[in-house]
Formats: structure tokens, C-alpha cells, sequence
């Protein structure tokens, strides 16, 4: 495989969130030590709940925001601690598609001066040469030639969706952060821009990271997938071995809470429904953040943070995959990945 | 027997730039104790079409024609007896002042209907709640103005509510205002609020669209232990496939303004008939399914609701699409007792009646 166009190690991002009586800062931890890799023309899916933290990792990747801790290497280059004048050559291959394609457009801004803007900030191309991109542009994401002269507003959500598409592919980038790039948008038109969104990767041999909460559209594009919960990545590994077999409790409730398209598996299906509220991110407990809603919680879950294990090509941030209590469940009757009646029963802390 | 039944259901709204015809005549009905679902896009007329029936039309609205028929009992507006020519000055006045005195009748009976035999949940758990109202004033409002409890009675319903929608500590709760709760809770709050009164029917419109997945599950398992004790019959709107198929009985399916499909779930998913529906079914990605297919999407955009055209409204954007969808509206043609679509393929001869007709040189209505 080759070499990663970009890799996240230990990443933090923490935001400050007022003060305590005490008079120390609080902080809320959005990201905490999230790493992965991306190869080229790979697209990492990365799913969670609102507000756990995963937009925040996209920003902070594309250096919208400062990361806090951790290091963002951007094909083989040091991106983390780059002020902005340095950043701007990273910035041309490095693009972000946002959610909202409402507010994500300048409703002041023609489509034409929309998508010449970044080769104009950039200082790339002639006049006539942006003229003819910007039209090559266009016909890329499916659109007309006379919608050039058109403002956003005369658009509807997924047109629109497919000028954000348009701008971002104008610097002829190498990775997408894609943030929740279909959420608003109609059942209908999610599959014209997920198509889009497959074919320029086909064409471009584009990396994406794919931030959403449809799990169905993120196994559908994703070849990686990242669980998040609370700023932590819970599980990390290959997209079809997540969804087919789940390892972290917090991933099995989230693929079997999602209602299935299909009356009869949705009928067959065993939901896992999760009890209790979610911690709140600022200044969390130096526990497992999924303890008090995990159906198969321990004592020392509530005592201690998970190590990060690493288990047949995954990585799960969960007590049970760690060496000495898969140990413990070998030498058990327990046989390792399948659940048994209660994981709490014999295991010794 | 049928709690609800709805024909001809017509409503349009004044805008500034013209007439929106936001729901176009729609026929439906919910059994007892059944699950309906809704679904369409934005902009179909799901919403509105539950508003208007719950006479909650935002004031440039209009329910222009329509029957319903709730439990037995006709609750559809009174009509306007319009601009009959002939009649002296004398009768016209007793008759607008009839209407009046009717439409005031209507107005007090959908008052005492809404909540206490038909209940809505809505989409966005921080609009619906009153934010300076502690959660304990607005889970007792409803029982002690339909059902005259007293206000120890009504604290005491309200807190076995509360604690049947898995609320923890609901004594604390009660004094707590919305914004100390997470959108879970007050979404679940909602849905106690709503069955409070225990309606004969929920009309629940996107009930979990702001929530997360987790969350969503434990609220639509809420929903549905819920009416099944008491055989509540469910209307659910929503643009999640996945929540019908795993919520409801019947689906019908909403495309400008009309429903172009009814059917039973099974029906609807396995022998889905008019080609929106397809389109939809291939939309969808799916956790469950290991080989990565490609999607097939609906090309186009849904049509704009100020200038519809005569014929069917999804023909500009159906593959299949015939001479004769682009200028005459289909009727519902029946597939079986329970599944039915408006397409012009499955009314073939009635499409070559008209063509034939036509080249007749009659008029056609």
C-alpha cells in the first residue's frame, strides 16, 4: 500500500468552556487522541452521534481550527503547528465540502465568481483559463453552462450542494474532508451526490474523509471506518469488517439502532437498546465515557480509561479487547468475539 | 371499523408569488390500533396535510376541500356556501352568518379533539416545549383542562408518565425547565405530554429527525410499546424509510402534493408499483447489505409546487414516462385490496381512452 496522504497521531482538540467555582478553566474535550491514516483514493468513513466531536476533527485536520496536542502529517509533512502563510500550499490539495449549503455559499457571489475565487486566491491561471475551468467545472458536477451567471439562492439544496462540490474540486485537490455533505439534504437527491461524490473519486483518484451520521451512506462510500463517541475514536478498522462484526459495545448498539430499510431483516432484527444519558464532554471522567450506558459494563471500566487495543487489524478502545482479559476469556469458556450471557459474571478485576 | 378517514384533502397557501398547491386531493384512512406511515421529501405536503386535519393551518392556508371523518364523527370544516347568484340580500346574510356561527361550532369542537383524541408530536423537541414553563406546569395543562383532574391528581398522572417514558428521578424533573434537558429527554417528555390524555390517535411528524440514532431507537420502541397497550393508532411522518420499515403496517407515499402509493409495508418495499417508490427504494443505502452497489438516484429535482402542470408531477423526472403523463393526471389504480398507485402504466386502457378520445377531437375533462 502506498504511502499515506495523511495521517492523525494522539490528535486533541480542546475548546475552553468557562470557568469553575474553583476558578480553573474548564475544558471540553472535543477530540481526545484520535489517530488514523488515509491512503490515496481511500475514503475513511467517520460516524457518531452530535457532539461527539467529529466535525471538530475534520476542522481541526483541515486547520480550521488549532489542534491542542497530536501531530497532523499531511503527505509526509508536518501540517500541525504550520502558521497560516505556509499552510496555503497544503490548503490548495487539501479542500473541505461543508454541510450546509445554505450557508456555505456567498449569497452575494455569482457561481462564476464563486468558483474562480480560490484560483484567484491562489494566483493560479489566467483569465481565460479560470473562464474555461469554471465552465469544465460545472459540467463535472452536472450542471448547466448558463447557471454561471446565477446566484445561489436560485438554487435549490442539492444544486447547490454540487457548487460547494464544483469549488472545492477548482484547486484540483488530493483530499476532501467531506462534513455531513448529504444531511440536508432530500432522500431523492443524497444518491445523485453521493454518486457524484464516487465518480470524481474514480476519475480524480481523490482521498476522502466522509463525516455523517447515516451509517447506510458511510458503509455504502467508506473503505475505512472511525467510531466516534464523546471526542474518542472507539473502533477503527476496515468498513466491512465493522459492520459485519462489530467489537466495541458502543458500536454494536449504534449499527443495531440503525432501522433498516427492509421490513423483515428490520423485523429480525435484535436492537440493542442503550439506557442512560450521554456524559457531558466538558472536563469527563477519567473513565470509559461509554461506561454508564454500556450493557456489558465492568468495574474497572468505571475506574479507568480504556487502552487503545489493537485486535485482528482493528483498533477498539474498550477494556474487553485488552491483552490480559482476552487472555482471561481464552482460558475461559468464553469463546473470544461472541457474546456470552453476561461478560460481568466470573471475570476477576 | 376506521378512526380516521380522509377524502379529497385539498389545501393551497397564499404566498407573494402565487397559490401553492400544497396538498392535491389525497384519500387515506388509519384502522384502529394501526401504524401509518408518511413519507415524501420536503415540500411534499406530509405536514401540512396532518396541520390542516388538525386544523392547525398557518393563517394563508386554506384546507380548500376535503371530508374527514374521525372515530365516526365528521369533523370537516364547514364550507363556504359561495357566491350563489338569485338569492335575495336577506338569505345571503343569514347564510354568512351561519357559516360563521359554524365555523365557530368547528373551531370549539377541534379544540377539545386535539389533545385530548388526537395528539401531535413535532419535530423539534426546544420549539415545541414552552421555555419559561417548568416541564411539570406543561405536563399537567393538558389533563387538567380535558380531563378536569385536580392538580394533585393531574402531578400524580404526569409523574407515572414520566416514569413509563423511562424518565429517571421525575419528581426533579417535574421542577426542571426544558433547556436542562437533553433532546432525548424532552422529545420522550413530549411523547408523555402527547399521551397523557390517552388519545385514540398520534400523529407523530418526524418525531426523531433531530435526535441521534441511538436515541431514536429507544423513542420509536417508546412510541410503539406505548400505543400498543392502549391500541392507539399512530400517524408517522417522516422521510426515513428505515423508521417505516421497522414502525408501520401501511405506508403511503407523498410526492407534490398527492399520494402516488399505499400499500402495506411489505407491499410497498418487495412489489413497490409507481416509479417515485422505486426510485426512493433505490436511493437508500443500507447498513445490512455487504455488496457495495451502486445507488441508482432519481434524476432531477422534486417540482415547484407554484406552477404544476397538468399532467402526473413526477413525469419530468420518471424514466419511464409516457406522451400521456405529461398532460393527464393518473387516477389510483388498485393492485390489490390494499395497494394502490397513480401511474398511467398500471390504467393502460383508461390511457388509451383518453388518446382515443382525444383524436375524436371530444373534450376531455
Amino acid at each position: 500500500m502506498a504511502a499515506p496522504i495523511l495521517e492523525v497521531a494522539h490528535l486533541c482538540k480542546y475548546f475552553d468552556a468557562g470557568r469553575a467555582v474553583s476558578g480553573e478553566t474548564k475544558k471540553l474535550k472535543a477530540v481526545e487522541d484520535v489517530s488514523f491514516a488515509i491512503s490515496p483514493g481511500e475514503t475513511m468513513g467517520l460516524v457518531g452521534e452530535s457532539g461527539c466531536g467529529k466535525s471538530t476533527l475534520g476542522r481541526t485536520i483541515v486547520r480550521i481550527h488549532d489542534p491542542t496536542a497530536g501531530r497532523i502529517l499531511y503527505k509526509g509533512e508536518d501540517i500541525t503547528r504550520r502558521k497560516n502563510k505556509h499552510l496555503l500550499p497544503v490548503r490548495r490539495s487539501m479542500q473541505m465540502i461543508f454541510q450546509d449549503p445554505y450557508a456555505s455559499l456567498d449569497p452575494r457571489c455569482t457561481v462564476g465568481d464563486i468558483l474562480a475565487e480560490p484560483m484567484a486566491i491562489h494566483r493560479l491561471y489566467t483569465k481565460r483559463e479560470r473562464a474555461s475551468r469554471v465552465q469544465a467545472l460545472l459540467e463535472t458536477v452536472g450542471l448547466k453552462p448558463d447557471h454561471i451567471r446565477r446566484y445561489p439562492h436560485e438554487f435549490s439544496g442539492g444544486q447547490r450542494q454540487r457548487i460547494s462540490i464544483a469549488r472545492t474540486l477548482a484547486l484540483d485537490p488530493e483530499f476532501i474532508v467531506c462534513d455531513e455533505p448529504i444531511s440536508a439534504l432530500d432522500v431523492s437527491i443524497q444518491a445523485q451526490i453521493i454518486n457524484l461524490l464516487e465518480r470524481i473519486q474514480d476519475e480524480r483518484g481523490l482521498s476522502y474523509l466522509f463525516i455523517a451520521h447515516d451509517l447506510g451512506m458511510v458503509r455504502h462510500i467508506s473503505h475505512k471506518i472511525g467510531v466516534m463517541y464523546l471526542g474518542h475514536m472507539m473502533e477503527y478498522g476496515q468498513t466491512a469488517d465493522v459492520y459485519d462484526n462489530p467489537y466495541h459495545p458502543y458500536t454494536k448498539a449504534l449499527l443495531s439502532a440503525v432501522p433498516v430499510p427492509d421490513p423483515k431483516t428490520a423485523r429480525a432484527k435484535q436492537r440493542i437498546v442503550l439506557k442512560g444519558e450521554v456524559f457531558t464532554p466538558i472536563d469527563p471522567p477519567a473513565c470509559c465515557l461509554f461506561a454508564n450506558r454500556c450493557p456489558h459494563v465492568m468495574a474497572r471500566c468505571r475506574r479507568t480509561e480504556p487502552p487503545v487495543c489493537h485486535v485482528a487489524g482493528r483498533r477498539v478502545a474498550c477494556h474487553l479487547y485488552t491483552p490480559d482479559f482476552l487472555a482471561l476469556r481464552r482460558n475461559g469458556e468464553n469463546p473470544i468475539f461472541t457474546d456470552p450471557p453476561d461478560w460481568r459474571a466470573d471475570i476477576p478485576v | 371499523m376506521k378512526l380516521l378517514e380522509v377524502r379529497h384533502m385539498t389545501v393551497a397557501f397564499k404566498t407573494q408569488q402565487g397559490v401553492v398547491q400544497a396538498v392535491r386531493g389525497i384519500d387515506f384512512s388509519v384502522e384502529r390500533g394501526e401504524i401509518l406511515g408518511i413519507v415524501g421529501e420536503s415540500g411534499s405536503g406530509k405536514s401540512v396535510a396532518m396541520l390542516s386535519l388538525m386544523g392547525l393551518l398557518a393563517d394563508n392556508g386554506r384546507l380548500l376541500s376535503g371530508e374527514i371523518a374521525f372515530d365516526g364523527e365528521d369533523i370537516s370544516p364547514p364550507s363556504r356556501v359561495g357566491g350563489q347568484t338569485g338569492l335575495s340580500l336577506r338569505a345571503r346574510v343569514c347564510g354568512a352568518l351561519a357559516h360563521r356561527r359554524a365555523r365557530r361550532v368547528h373551531r370549539e369542537r377541534m379544540r377539545t379533539l386535539r389533545g385530548r383524541e388526537a395528539a401531535m408530536i413535532f419535530q423539534d423537541p426546544m420549539t415545541y416545549l414552552n421555555p419559561v414553563l417548568r416541564i411539570g406546569t406543561q405536563m399537567t395543562e393538558g389533563l387538567r383542562l380535558h380531563k378536569k383532574c385536580s392538580r394533585r391528581e393531574a402531578y400524580e398522572t404526569a409523574l407515572s408518565l414520566l416514569r413509563q417514558v423511562g424518565i429517571t428521578s421525575p419528581e426533579q424533573r417535574m421542577r426542571q425547565y426544558p433547556f436542562e434537558l437533553s433532546g432525548g429527554m424532552r422529545q420522550r417528555i413530549i411523547v408523555a405530554i402527547a399521551l397523557s390524555c390517552g388519545p385514540k390517535l398520534l400523529i407523530a411528524d418526524e418525531p426523531t429527525t433531530a435526535l441521534d440514532v441511538t436515541v431514536q431507537a429507544q423513542l420509536l420502541d417508546l412510541i410503539r410499546t406505548m400505543t400498543r397497550e392502549s391500541r392507539t393508532s399512530v400517524v408517522m411522518i417522516t422521510h426515513d424509510l428505515g423508521i417505516v420499515a421497522t414502525m408501520c403496517d401501511r405506508i403511503a407515499i407523498m410526492y407534490a402534493g398527492e399520494i402516488v402509493e399505499e400499500g402495506r409495508t411489505d407491499e410497498i418495499f418487495y412489489a413497490p408499483m409507481h416509479p417515485y417508490t422505486v426510485g426512493l427504494l433505490g436511493s437508500i443505502a443500507n447498513t445490512e447489505r455487504s455488496v457495495r452497489q451502486a445507488l441508482a438516484p432519481i434524476p432531477g429535482t422534486p417540482p415547484d409546487l407554484l406552477h404544476l402542470t397538468g399532467g402526473c408531477a413526477f413525469a419530468p423526472r420518471c424514466a419511464e414516462a409516457m406522451n400521456i403523463c405529461l398532460s393527464y393526471r393518473p387516477e389510483p389504480t388498485d393492485r390489490s385490496r390494499t395497494q394502490r398507485c397513480r401511474c398511467w402504466k398500471y390504467c393502460k386502457s383508461a390511457a388509451q381512452e383518453i388518446i382515443i378520445r382525444q383524436q375524436k377531437g371530444f373534450s376531455t375533462s
